[in-house]
């Protein structure tokens, strides 16, 4: 392709609207023409009105008529106006259906999340004063049959054990950094520091003992 | 939909669909400040990869996030910090800095499903697939894919990746690439993805490589995020509720834990909700785009969003699509019936689509090779919140609506949307509703696998690639921006000159980018000899913040640079003779040049005890016998008694320590003889003394300056040499500079220099061409401009170059300086040949960084002076 040429889309060649302007024989129908959509649909409103005819109409039968071929007519011209941006007009009523209907709760694995409201537990549970004579109370290991490890003794005037740090760490974003950056909060970020960083970590480590001299 | 992947191996995915699919990491290709010529090449590599696609395949391009960790890694790379306790505190400061900048990348993938023209693949792969799935439903084991299977699978990947162009290197993706990549789609907007997980690149590859199911995140998939709508208060719903307002999908882990507190008690506000807008392309320029310029997706980065997009490929031989031609011709002139008699604009739309229908069908006839490409191009931006998702999916919808491309935000499918840009998904009905129709070398004009990529893999952080545009402000940079790592020493380690050349118009940044590598490189463990012309020595105050660093004033000596004294009679001889020939302006083999080289051979000072300069005038004066000494030494003393011959010739000062690191040798007071002077005889025999001295201690100093960088090959050595057109105005210093270029990495040695003019300051055409790395910094002149951008390689016809060197780069608003964050702008060259454009790094270190600054309000007030003067 030379410089300067015009690259082209050709998405008009095929995809351009299918409009029904007649009827078999020639004769024009009325108010048309109208895409293929508004053609099925105003036939499937005309079917489906006129055989479930009991069920919504009077006892005129011309007003039933009147009533059935006037909204026929209207909603197709109204499918005839939405703003389809090339799409279906089924296709887009089908999206605002499902955007009014979508979970609440969202999907998960592929099937509408329900998560049940709170519901209070109820308990009936009787404990009894029981000790096994002749026994020292069992570490639950040794319950489930594993091997028991003798415990440490501990120490008379125990020190405060730090709590154990949780399974998942997290990293603020610096203050005047762009919302939001920071690094993966994950579960893996208490495994060892990676072996790339090792150059780094005796940077850091170095910075700080010169700060740390010049400070002193 | 569950996560459509089943089962990985190697580059191969087997999908509950019941399809298979190969991905492969795609390289970008240089494009951006490209000539015209080598776009088009670009092109033409996108259409034949478009040719050689299956009938269905789907391009990824996806914004990563680069972990400043990895980047001080690649600082790092080589360098002991132990030995080099500035370059660490350099990298930590840097660290922190880049923590701010938020550095990203972009990543190109391509996925194609294997056996679509195997009808063994194609009836069997869904059966499996099926008995997979109930095997999951039951509770059943997998039953493991035979390795058999899996290397035939390998084969089919391997024959399709066999016919993609060799420069778009396909990699295949590894399984811990495709957990980045579902992370990445599941936390789109969040920042929270690591790198690209590379087999060169361990930290990545350990933090993502999946040992389970598990390491995939199981995604809360809420389409128009109705689950916020639940914490809100009644008055709040009554706007918040209308779908059309939550045309995005919100996308969280599941399987998160709940926010922890951090080390101080404090409760971390977790940002664990992505909330994503898909925006596939509805509308695309009826009448065509004109190459180049059409890469909407090449240049999708300078929206200045964080922007994926996937384009999901149908392709057809032009055989294959003549039913379909003509089935569309015959609803053509069915609809020409059907119209006919409308009082409307309907056959001007017919005529239209029945022009467009023809013109593609010529195209397919004309070229057998050619095929019918579908496109959907689907968009994606993300953020932690509803509000600027949609902000973003705006400016962007702004941003291709210039192009002419019209985007879409589907009520009720961004769902749909969403799964659309897995690879492994199968097309759905809203992919074929967006589809486009084109052509491969129609659509290759999009030229989507770009890379803006420039400098080395490591080395000092030098700057940042601004090629999507300059930054928004401080630290706010336009799209995802990558760093440029620039390694002087791995240029010598792969046989390339490390040299650097930096163009550009006074003020313009030339001395400051200079500065911020030479300083990397002394903090690297190099050492070098700073040439600084510049009338305030900008480079004297700047060496106050390197350690060791020692300043010669040439016009006010401390130290000498006799080459008796810095280096012996053998080598100091030679050099002697170098400077005084034209000094004195002897021909070497006329009577005169003998007598110098009899009285500066080796065993003749020796045996006399001449050590220095100083000691040879006196030698010739009174106790040598040869013909002519006298005349010989009443020539010399015609330079040596003036004051800028006292850094020669005065034996009282100390010689110059070349032990340390850094030498600043100022040269300002010395005049030049312009090239006409020299060329023309006349004016050549009427030269002041000044300028005479001038022009041979220039070409000393560049002499001593290789000697001093090519004497120690395991040591990475500098030249620097402010303004360039000092040296390169005598032929001598011209010389030496080539030398030094041309042989620097033999010696671990590189020139850095900068100049005004690339055309005048190098007058050398080999100059010109064997520095490397070349930066054009702001040029106002246009005429300057267009040598500048011939001398780096681009187009200097090209209009819009010519505008970005002039007008656009670090440009002064209302006359004043730049703001801070449009400094340091530039065009770069680098050593591969890729043109782009960065914006150049200061020093992290807070006192280097003043220094620089010092050092440029000192160039400042000379120029207030110089005005004031004038």
């Amino acid at each position: 392709m030379a410089e300067g040429v015009i690259a082209k889309w050709f998405t008009r060649a095929k995809k351009f609207p299918i409009l029904l302007g007649k009827f078999p024989d020639g004769t024009r129908i009325p108010g048309g023409p109208y895409t293929q959509t508004q053609g099925v649909f105003l036939l499937g409103w005309l079917i489906l009105g006129g055989t479930q005819i009991d069920r919504w109409g009077t006892d005129n039968l011309l007003y039933n008529l009147v009533l059935l071929a006037g909204s026929g007519v209207g909603l197709t011209y109204a499918i005839g106006k939405l703003p389809t941006e090339s799409r279906n007009p089924l296709r887009v009523l089908q999206g605002l259906v499902q955007a009014v209907t979508a979970p609440t709760a969202g999907i998960y694995q592929g099937t509408r999340l329900h998560i049940a409201s709170p519901r209070k537990a109820r308990h009936q549970v009787q404990v009894l004063p029981y000790v096994l004579r002749g026994q020292p109370s069992l570490p639950a290991a040794a319950d489930r049959g594993l091997d028991p490890q003798p415990a440490p003794r501990a120490p008379s005037n125990p020190a405060p054990v730090p709590a154990e740090a949780p399974a998942t760490t997290t990293t603020r974003p610096k203050s005047g950094g762009r919302p939001g950056r920071s690094h993966p909060k994950n579960e893996r970020q208490d495994e060892p520091r990676r072996p790339a960083l090792t150059g780094v970590q005796r940077a850091l480590a170095m910075s700080a003992a010169a700060r740390d001299e010049e400070g002193n | 939909m569950r996560t459509p992947i089943r089962t990985m191996a190697h580059n191969i995915r087997w999908t509950r669909g019941g399809t298979v699919w190969a991905d492969w990491i795609i390289r970008g290709l240089p494009y951006g400040l490209k000539s015209n010529e080598d776009k088009e090449a670009v092109r033409s590599l996108h259409q034949g990869l478009y040719r050689a696609l299956p009938s269905e395949s789907m391009l990824l391009s996806l914004c990563s996030g680069l972990d400043p960790a990895t980047i001080v890694a690649h600082m790092l790379e080589g360098v002991d910090p132990d030995q080099c306790p500035e370059w660490a505190e350099e990298c930590r400061q840097s660290w922190d800095s880049l923590e701010l900048l938020g550095p990203g990348r972009r990543v190109h993938w391509l996925s194609i499903p294997l056996g679509a023209n195997s009808a063994r693949d194609r009836l069997w792969e869904p059966i499996r697939a099926g008995a997979s799935n109930f095997r999951d439903m039951v509770g059943l084991p997998r039953a493991i894919i035979a390795p058999e299977e899996i290397e035939r699978r390998v084969r089919q990947a391997q024959e399709i990746s066999s016919v993609i162009p060799a420069p778009f290197e396909p990699s295949p993706a590894t399984p811990a690439q495709r957990a980045w990549l579902h992370q990445h789609m599941c936390r789109r907007g969040l920042f929270q993805d690591l790198d690209l997980p590379d087999s060169a690149h361990d930290a990545a590859e350990q933090e993502y490589r999946p040992t389970s199911a598990a390491a995939l995140l199981e995604p809360l998939l809420d389409e128009g995020g109705k689950s916020d709508l639940k914490g809100m208060s009644r008055r709040e719903k009554a706007t918040a509720w209308i779908p059309s307002k939550r045309r995005y999908l919100k996308v969280t882990d599941a399987c998160a834990p709940p926010p922890a507190p951090d080390a101080s008690g404090e409760t971390v506000d977790e940002e664990v909700a992505s909330y994503q807008a898909m925006l596939p392309v509805v509308g695309v320029p009826e009448n065509g785009m004109v190459f180049p310029g059409s890469e909407i997706l090449g240049r999708i980065d300078g929206s200045g969003q964080n922007v994926d997009y996937a384009v999901r490929i149908s392709s057809s031989p032009g055989t294959a699509v003549e039913v379909q031609n003509r089935r569309a011709l015959r609803n053509l002139n069915e609809q020409y019936d059907q119209r006919e008699g409308e009082t409307s604009h309907a056959y001007n739309t017919l005529d239209r689509a029945a022009a467009s229908l023809a013109e593609l069908v010529a195209k397919l006839e004309e070229d057998q090779l050619e095929v019918e490409m579908k496109v959907t191009m689907i968009f994606a931006v993300g953020a932690p919140d509803p509000k600027t998702c949609l902000d973003q999916a705006r400016a962007l919808s702004s941003y291709l609506s210039q192009a002419k491309y019209t985007l879409s935000q589907p009520l009720g499918s961004q769902l749909a949307l969403w799964w659309a840009m897995h690879p492994g998904v199968p097309p759905s009905e809203v992919v074929r509703q967006y589809e486009q129709i084109s052509t491969s070398s129609d659509f290759s004009t999009l030229v989507p696998f770009t890379s803006s990529h420039l400098g080395d893999n490591d080395g000092s952080l030098f700057a940042v690639n601004i090629s999507n545009g300059p930054l928004f402000a401080e630290n706010v940079p336009c799209g995802p921006t990558s760093v440029v790592l620039h390694d002087l020493e791995g240029s010598a380690d792969r046989q390339e000159s490390g040299s650097v050349a930096v163009g550009g118009e006074l003020g313009g940044g030339k001395t400051a980018t200079l500065m911020k590598l030479a300083g990397d490189v002394f903090d690297r463990g190099g050492h070098g000899i700073i040439l600084d012309r510049t009338k305030k020595g900008e480079w004297s105050i700047w060496a106050s913040s390197v350690a060791r660093a020692q300043e010669v004033d040439v016009a006010d000596p401390k130290c000498s640079l006799d080459p008796l004294r810095l280096f012996g009679p053998v080598i100091g001889s030679r050099m002697m003779q170098t400077f005084l020939t034209p000094l004195l302006n002897v021909p070497p083999t006329s009577p005169m040049g003998v007598l110098l080289a009899d009285v500066l051979d080796k065993e003749y000072l020796a045996e006399f005890g001449i050590t220095s300069s100083g000691d040879l005038v006196p030698h010739l004066t009174s106790r040598c016998k040869l013909n002519g000494a006298e005349e010989l030494a009443r020539l010399i003393n015609v330079f040596a008694r003036k004051d800028l011959g006292r850094v020669i010739f005065d034996g009282s000062l100390p010689p110059l320590d070349l032990a340390n690191p850094a030498v600043v040798i100022r040269t300002n007071q010395l005049e030049l003889p312009s090239r006409e002077e020299l060329d023309r005889e006349h004016l050549f025999k009427q030269l002041v003394i000044e300028k005479i001295i001038g022009r041979a201690l220039h070409a000393l100093i560049a002499s001593i300056a290789r000697y001093v960088c090519f004497r120690d090959t395991s040591q990475l050595a500098l030249f620097v040499i402010s303004e360039c057109h000092a040296v390169t105005a005598s032929f001598e210093g011209e010389r030496e500079l080539i030398e030094f270029v041309r042989d620097g990495r033999k010696h671990r040695a590189a020139a850095l220099i900068d100049i005004h003019d690339a055309e005048n300051d190098l007058p050398s055409d080999s100059l010109r061409s064997l520095i490397p790395t070349r930066l054009l910094m702001r040029t106002s002149d246009e005429r300057m401009a267009r040598r500048g951008l011939r001398w780096l390689g681009a187009d200097p016809d090209n209009k819009d170059l010519v505008k970005l060197v002039t007008k656009d780069t670090s440009p002064r608003l209302d006359g004043n300086r730049p703001p801070l964050h449009r400094r340091g702008e530039a065009l770069m060259r680098d050593t591969t040949g890729s043109i782009g454009r960065i914006k150049v790094l200061l020093p992290a270190t807070e006192a280097r960084r003043k220094a620089i600054d010092e050092a440029g309000m000192a160039a400042e007030r000379a120029a207030v002076e110089d005005g004031d003067a004038a």
